[in-house]
């Protein structure tokens, strides 16, 4: 055993962390700065070029395709990245579509958009859930119909994270409607400037707009979009389900969010017994967190399968941060970004309200108990 | 990154399991409950032949050679097994005493005869006070004739009824942690009485009384009045070493827990498939994978000799709580067939319990955390 990350993995960490400090703003927020303002939005967006430029938004790729083949220094990446809230690396692209199309596109779809995740220069958004279709993925109703070279879409999806500013969107479609569920369902990608895709804002507890309803009004989807076989895609995204949740995101956050209260705490000299306690617990539950992260980097470094790994780290880092800022700065911690006398930038009372979401996006916790259950420890279904 | 176990390892872990399966099965864990000396003289023999009792020992000594690393592995297993004895009184807390303070011909003898198998030693430490301080220490061993008289009550002494040597931590002058001395005590020497206890776990804890017990000058472990720094690491890897036979255990429970969902039938349907034991299970499985990274990554800092104060506070704070609640799901799910004597799951939450609060609880061990984070001291 050797719990030390490599000397290559940790000048890494530190050439990351090096670029951020360089490049942050210094009143850039210290929240989830998505959609604050316009120029937020343009900076964000610019560094992605730049990360995309060192090579950074394809570290765990195959080396055919361009990468670095290093899963780990991706973890160590978005881990970085997560703690100082600088969100250049697209969950969409860079997590899901890029490790779909290596592992299930096609030679032509890998040429077309590998290119432009691994720049930078594209942002995606996941269409998946819909109005009747949340956890129960597979019920999903919007219509993809087969025709001589492409598909005739209509239909709605939900929760379409950064639609509004996406380029491209993959998606699922019910491709046959007389087939068992999970066979009658296709893999689609589709450019958002295509006719007849609209968006339209959801606004979140937080007041922030990154949630949206997307609509689809006989969108034409070109043949050659179709990732996998035709009803084949349950398979596609049940694959990709896997690259989802390594929960490294997470962990970044957290430790951010401890550090800061801690600091927050020494400060203001904190001493309350029970408030010290809370305050190591949430260090160790960290520290644990942290293990299940990287293992699953390790294991990923090392394709030693996933099983219940995945699921594992995201269950554990998203049950934390609801509470603990709130007990720390107890009535500050009602303070919001902007307010006067906010202590941490009014995180806590963002995080407060954020937590919330995390324990649902991308498979609500008990989703993720019954997969590690079912999926992991062999448990009937 | 590595946190695959070495080959060796693997094959350490693999033969202690299989011993342990065929020489230590759950009838002897049971009459060994109710046994007086609480250990199989036999099973101690063979232990001694497999090389166990030497393990962590420097060959020079007759040891075996290993790091921690590997006696944890050794320890998972034994959690797993419930094995009763005073293993780890005699490797772990005296075997550890020994290794840090002894001069190098105790080594040699003590050490060595641990190894063959010979000797069963223990730690006495805490007292009435139940404290795991320098501070709370008050048995007094005060120099008399070149020699030392010590006074006072030790308790919750592990296998003193068995042991026969003791390393008894006394105070021979100064406070705090200044002026421990660490004495090897001999427990039929005159003055000296032993009580058993009667414990959760039903394992031999002793009360140790000593009434001006007589010990000369070739009784100190180390050097007079400079015992604490060795305890503090003696208690360090105690505290790891607990952690690793918890995890042990955790995983035992959780395979039976998995396993009994999916035999038993309710409602048509095995209970396994039911999501509330879904979530029961899921979270078992998230508490067993946690203890066991955060244990072996302290685990890991010792056998290297790093610093790991902290890295240990965590692995025991998360570890006793986890395994509390871990045993405590499996038996949610067992139900009532759990709760029997004659069922295995309370042989794992009797032992749960006390090592929840044995070498420091979570409390305990998060004060620890919170000081090394940087907060600042409690009010």
């Amino acid at each position: 055993m050797d719990f030390r990350f490599t000397p290559e993995e940790e000048a890494f960490r530190q050439e990351v962390r090096d670029y951020i400090t360089n490049v942050l703003p210094p009143d850039w927020p210290a929240l989830d700065p998505i959609d604050i303002s316009p120029e937020i939005n343009d900076f964000v967006r610019q560094q992605m070029k730049v990360v995309g430029a060192k090579g950074w938004l394809s570290l765990s790729w195959p080396k055919e395709h361009g990468g670095r083949e290093d899963p780990m220094l991706d973890t160590i990446l978005q881990d970085e990245l997560a703690y100082y809230r600088l969100p250049v690396r697209d969950v969409q692209g860079v997590g899901n579509v890029a490790p779909t199309l290596i592992h299930f596109g096609n030679d032509e779809q890998r040429k077309h958009h590998l290119p432009t995740i691994a720049k930078g220069e594209i942002l995606w958004c996941q269409g998946y859930s819909e109005p009747g279709a949340g956890s129960d993925l597979a019920g999903l109703s919007l219509r993809a119909v087969p025709e001589d070279d492409h598909f005739t879409v209509n239909g709605q999806k939900t929760w379409t994270s950064f639609a509004h500013q996406a380029d491209w969107v993959y998606f699922l479609a019910r491709s046959n409607p007389d087939a068992p569920r999970h066979q009658g369902i296709t893999f689609l990608l589709a450019d958002m400037r295509t006719p007849g895709i609209s968006v339209n804002p959801i606004i979140d507890i937080t007041g922030n707009h990154t949630l949206n309803e997307t609509f689809y009004d006989n969108v034409k989807v070109p043949r050659e979009n179709m990732v996998g076989e035709l009803n084949r895609g349950w398979y596609v995204a049940v694959g990709l389900l896997e690259f989802e949740r390594s929960g490294a995101s997470y962990l970044g956050a957290s430790r951010r969010l401890l550090e800061d209260l801690v600091g927050y705490a020494a400060d203001v000299g904190l001493r309350h017994p029970l408030l010290r306690k809370r305050l190591a617990d949430a260090a160790v539950e960290l520290e644990v967190a942290r293990w299940l992260s990287y293992r699953t980097a390790w294991m990923h470094q090392h394709q030693m399968g996933y099983s219940l790994e995945p699921p594992m780290a995201k269950v554990f880092m998203t049950q934390r941060a609801g509470h603990l800022g709130m007990e720390v700065l107890g009535l500050h911690g009602q303070l919001e970004r902007g307010s006067p006398c906010v202590p941490l930038q009014g995180s806590v009372a963002f995080l407060t309200q954020l937590a919330l979401r995390e324990t649902i996006l991308a498979g609500t916790s008990e989703i993720q108990r019954m997969l590690i259950a079912t999926r992991g420890l062999g448990l009937p279904r | 990154m590595d946190l695959s176990l070495s080959e060796d390892q693997e094959m350490l872990r693999k033969m202690a399991r299989d011993f342990l399966a065929n020489e230590c099965p759950k009838t002897l864990v049971r009459e060994m409950e109710e046994d007086e000396k609480g250990y199989s003289p036999e099973l101690w023999a063979k232990m001694a032949e497999q090389g166990w009792t030497g393990l962590p020992f420097p060959e020079k000594y007759g040891g075996v050679g290993y790091s921690f690393l590997d006696l944890a592995v050794l320890l998972e297993e034994m959690g797993r097994a419930c094995l009763p004895g005073p293993y780890f009184s005699t490797v772990v807390l005296a075997g550890g005493a020994i290794m840090e303070a002894g001069s190098e011909e105790q080594k040699q003898k003590l050490l060595g005869e641990i190894s063959e198998g010979k000797l069963i030693a223990t730690l006495a430490l805490t007292e009435p006070s139940a404290s795991y301080k320098a501070n709370d220490i008050q048995v007094t061993a005060a120099a008399e004739g070149g020699g030392h008289v010590i006074n006072g009550t030790k308790l919750f002494v592990p296998d003193a009824n068995v042991a026969d040597v003791m390393v008894v931590v006394a105070r021979t002058g100064g406070q705090g942690a200044e002026g421990l001395t660490l004495f090897l005590v001999d427990p039929k020497a005159s003055g000296v009485s032993i009580t058993q206890l009667k414990t959760i776990a039903s394992d031999k804890l002793c009360e140790v009384t000593f009434d001006k017990v007589k010990v000369g000058q070739d009784a100190v472990l180390g050097e007079v009045g400079k015992g604490w720094p060795m305890v503090e690491t003696v208690l360090q890897k105690a505290a790891v070493a607990k952690c690793a036979e918890m995890v042990g255990g955790a995983q035992q429970v959780l395979e039976m827990t998995v396993n009994y969902s999916k035999e038993r039938v309710q409602f048509g349907r095995p209970i396994g498939s039911f999501q509330a034991i879904q979530h029961h299970c899921a979270n078992m499985a998230i508490d067993v994978d946690g203890s066991r990274f955060i244990s072996y990554q302290a685990a890991w800092m010792l056998s290297e000799g790093m610093p790991s104060t902290k890295e240990v506070a965590m692995a025991k704070s998360w570890t006793s709580d986890a395994y509390r609640r871990l045993t405590a799901l499996g038996h949610q799910v067992h139900g009532g067939i759990g709760f029997t004597k004659d069922h295995d799951m309370q042989l794992y939450y009797r032992r749960a319990k006390a090592a929840e609060v044995t070498f420091g609880d979570g409390d305990f061990h998060r004060d620890v955390v919170a000081s090394e984070i940087g907060l600042p001291d409690p009010a």
